[in-house]
């Protein structure tokens, strides 16, 4: 065909041809070369590890957030430790009941669920330090272990009242440390029970009144928060919370 | 050999540093590749293994040809030097998969082809209207014998999207059935676009002609 003999003539001629290229195409093919055969750096871990810090310093911000307002609520603790530093010994049963049942009228007063768990750690901190009027520094390492290891009474607590047996110190400790790890059980079921405790009620409310600071004791214990391992934050607000939803259930009832 | 020291200095050294500092590392290498020039598996196996020297040997046997395949499709021989460089680029990345089944020229070359088909495409937007009409016309004035650059102006006088299936179905060789895949386009518009082809063909030839008579 005629068109085929044109179209063979273009082909022909076509594939014959040949054109140089300019001076630095291949320079240019080079370098294209020599960047393709760097191996590439992968950035993607990058992302991924950027990602994870902020998620931990999220988280902890969050938690040292919470750890903030237990100190608010230590302060207050202290003091009234040093108020019951002076009273008798006999009475520590009672104390830390009555301070337990303080606990729960906090409760009921401030209807915050972070106070009340920090009032419950205080309630626990507090019949520590109570009970233990005449300690001597030796001990005080201990005495916040186990003011540190109170909020896992529920969970630990046979673990505690041994911790505590093994102390070379007083007997009362493990009676004390017993009744106090008890009496955060007790408390809300000893109100509940005890109907007459109005009067009781009224002297809590007097009590809470006499709320007050003190920094040293406050220092001593943000000392022994700071080492708390983040594990240890970890289940210490765990236990605050369910704390908190157990005196709310118990004092569901109970009139503002 | 001196073309191959002048290439060489291009790794932004100079000639006489090259010359004098590693001629005889040079020397060495230069020898195993012309050696095995001789065989163009081992060529293409230093390449894949990304000896410089074995790519640019493939680079200097190739490139001249595949210029003018390029330049067959691109109007801007510049721009179709980019294109043959960028698909070259492509050849070395896809050198493993070669598997000496048919030429290794032939091989190159559709790569170029290719490319040149999506750079027209993709940066020129080249496009065609689905169109299904064509006629079968023949053309006149065979006799003349065509210089190659009166060949590539009359190529060259066609739309990018004309030309392109021309130069496919008339110097590569693609049916219509493979240019409408290749394109994404129907056969009949393939058809079609080459009858418009060759319709305007025949008129710049003609045109040629007369001209060429005009003064001769």
């Amino acid at each position: 065909m005629e068109q085929d003999n044109i179209e063979n003539q273009f082909r022909k001629k076509l594939n014959e041809r040949e054109i140089q290229p300019s001076e630095n195409a291949w320079d240019r093919l080079d370098a294209m070369l020599t960047v393709a055969e760097k191996p590439k750096r992968n950035f993607s871990w990058m992302y991924i590890a950027a990602s994870f810090l902020g998620f931990i310093l999220i988280a902890t911000v969050f938690f040292s957030q919470t750890e903030e307002m237990v100190d608010v609520e230590r302060e207050n603790v202290v003091l009234e430790t040093k108020k019951g530093e002076l009273q008798n010994s006999d009475s520590k049963k009672i104390n830390p009941i009555v301070d337990a049942a303080e606990e729960v009228v906090l409760n009921n007063d401030s209807n915050n669920k972070v106070n009340n768990a920090a009032h419950k750690k205080r309630a626990s901190s507090h019949l520590i330090i109570n009970n233990n009027p005449n300690k001597n520094i030796a001990t005080d390492p201990k005495k916040e272990a186990i003011a540190v290891q109170d909020p896992k009474l529920e969970l630990d607590n046979p673990k505690v009242i041994n911790n505590q047996q093994q102390l070379p110190t007083d007997n009362r400790q493990p009676i004390a440390g017993k009744s106090k790890i008890k009496t955060s059980y007790v408390n809300v079921d000893d109100l509940l029970a005890s109907v007459d405790s109005p009067p009781k009620k009224e002297k809590l409310f007097k009590n809470e009144q006499k709320v007050k600071v003190s920094p040293d004791d406050l220092l001593s214990q943000v000392d022994g928060e700071l080492e708390l391992s983040f594990r240890e934050k970890v289940i210490k607000s765990v236990n605050k919370n369910y704390k908190e939803v157990k005196v709310a259930i118990g004092n569901r009832n109970l009139k503002d | 050999m001196q073309r191959f020291y002048n290439q060489c200095r291009l790794c932004n050294r100079s000639r006489l540093e090259i010359r004098f500092q590693s001629e005889i590392k040079l020397n060495k290498e230069k020898l195993k590749v012309i050696n095995l020039y001789q065989d163009e598996k081992d060529l293409i196996r230093l390449a894949v293994e990304n000896n410089r020297h074995a790519q640019h040997l493939i680079y200097t046997q190739f490139s001249p040809k595949m210029l003018s395949i390029c330049r067959q499709y691109i109007k801007d021989v510049h721009q179709a030097e980019d294109i043959m460089i960028t698909a070259f680029m492509k050849v070395f990345a896809n050198l493993k998969n070669f598997e000496h089944k048919g030429s290794f020229e032939g091989w190159i070359r559709r790569i170029m082809v290719n490319e040149s088909i999506s750079f027209l495409r993709v940066q020129k937007k080249v496009s065609f209207l689905e169109d299904e009409y064509y006629k079968e016309d023949g053309f006149n004035n065979i006799e003349s014998n065509f210089s190659v650059e009166d060949i590539q102006a009359l190529i060259d006088s066609l739309p990018d999207g004309y030309r392109m299936i021309f130069n496919l179905y008339a110097i590569e060789g693609y049916k219509h059935k493979e240019i409408a895949d290749m394109l994404g386009i129907n056969e009949g518009t393939s058809k079609s676009q080459l009858s418009h082809a060759r319709k305007m063909l025949q008129e710049q030839i003609n045109k040629l002609k007369n001209y060429s008579n005009g003064t001769g």
